[in-house]
C-alpha cells in the first residue's frame, strides 16, 4: 500500500493526472503479473493491463475508501476484465504461445535459466488449477497479499480464501510431482 | 521443487516491459477523465427524477383514493329523470295525440312505467 494512499486517491479523483500516475507506477507491476499468469501471453497481458488502468482512471470517482488498499479495487476490475476476455475468446491459449520471460534476478545465466525452467513448470501447473485457485496462488504467494485483502479482491470470505488456498497448494503439489515423475 | 512457496515467490521478479509502461502511462494520463461535476450532476439528476416519479405516483394514488371514496361523481353523472317526467306531463296536457302515439309505439310495460311516473 502506498504511503498517503488515501490523499493520493482523493487528488486523482479531482482529476489530477500526476497523482493517478503515482498509483499507476506503484500498482502496474502486480496487476500485470496477475493478468500475465491468468492469460499466459505477454502482449495480451500488456493490452489487458492497459485497459484495466484506463478503466480505473475513468471510473476512479466510483472508488470509495473503506480501509482496503487501492489494489483490491484494481484486482476486482482485473478479474472482471479477464472473465470478459475469456468469454470473448472462448478457446484456450496454447502453451506453446507462452513467451517465457526469465526474471532479472542478478544471478548467473545458469541460475537464471534454472529459475526460468522452474518458472515454466510452475506456470504450466498453475494453468491446470481452476480460476479461484489460480487467483489465490498469485495473490497470496506471488503478491503476498493478506487473506483479508484477497477476500476483498475476490469478493469472498476470508475462510473461503483459506480453503481455496489449501486446496490450491495441495493440487499444485500433485500436478508438479506428477510432471516431475513423467520427466524421470 | 522442495519449497513450493519459495518457487512461487520467485515469480514476483517478473516485470512488465519498460517501453510498454511508458507508452501505457502516457496514453492513460492523456485520456480525459469524465469531470467530477458531471458525475455529481448525474447523481443529483437521478435523485431529482426519482423524487419526481415518487411524487407523481403518490398524487395518482391519493387522487384515485379520494375519487373512489366520494360518490359525488356518480351523483353528477346520474341522468336527470325529472326532465323526462316533465316532458311526459307536458305532452299529456298540451299534445294528448302525441302522447297516445308514443304510448302505442312503446312496449306495454313502458306504458305502465310512464303512467306510474306521471301520477
Amino acid at each position: 500500500m502506498l504511503e498517503d494512499e488515501y490523499k493520493i486517491i482523493k487528488r486523482a479523483q479531482r482529476g489530477d493526472q500526476e497523482y493517478f500516475g503515482q498509483l499507476y507506477d506503484h500498482y502496474t507491476p502486480q496487476i500485470y503479473r496477475f493478468v500475465f499468469f491468468k492469460v499466459g501471453h505477454q502482449q495480451e497481458a500488456e493490452d489487458l493491463t492497459h485497459e484495466i488502468f484506463l478503466n480505473a482512471w475513468k471510473n476512479i470517482d466510483n472508488f470509495t475508501y473503506r480501509g482496503h488498499p487501492f489494489s483490491s479495487w484494481l484486482y476486482q476490475i482485473a478479474r472482471n476484465r479477464i472473465i470478459d476476455y475469456y468469454r470473448a475468446k472462448k478457446d484456450t491459449i496454447s502453451l506453446d504461445d507462452v513467451k517465457e520471460i526469465i526474471p532479472e534476478t542478478g544471478n548467473s545465466i545458469e541460475e537464471r535459466l534454472d529459475i526460468g525452467y522452474d518458472m515454466e513448470k510452475i506456470k504450466m501447473a498453475m494453468r491446470q488449477l481452476n480460476g479461484d485457485q489460480q487467483n489465490v496462488i498469485i495473490l497470496r504467494f506471488i503478491e503476498e497479499l493478506s487473506p483479508a485483502e484477497i477476500a476483498k479482491a475476490m469478493d469472498k470470505s476470508e475462510g473461503a480464501v483459506r480453503l481455496i488456498q489449501h486446496r490450491a497448494i495441495k493440487n499444485l503439489r500433485v500436478i508438479l510431482n506428477t510432471s516431475e515423475e513423467s520427466y524421470e | 521443487m522442495n519449497n513450493l512457496e519459495q518457487q512461487l515467490k520467485q515469480l514476483k521478479h517478473l516485470k512488465p516491459d519498460q517501453e510498454f509502461l511508458q507508452y501505457s502511462r502516457q496514453e492513460i494520463l492523456n485520456t480525459s477523465k469524465p469531470p467530477r461535476s458531471i458525475f455529481l450532476l448525474k447523481n443529483s439528476l437521478n435523485f431529482a427524477v426519482a423524487v419526481g416519479l415518487a411524487a407523481l405516483l403518490m398524487f395518482v394514488v391519493t387522487d384515485g383514493l379520494n375519487k373512489s371514496a366520494q360518490p359525488s361523481s356518480l351523483v353528477e353523472n346520474k341522468p336527470d329523470f325529472s326532465i323526462k317526467l316533465e316532458e311526459a306531463r307536458y305532452f299529456k296536457e298540451i299534445a294528448p295525440d302525441v302522447y297516445v302515439v308514443v304510448l302505442n309505439d312503446a312496449p306495454e310495460n313502458t306504458e305502465r312505467t310512464i303512467e306510474e311516473l306521471t301520477k
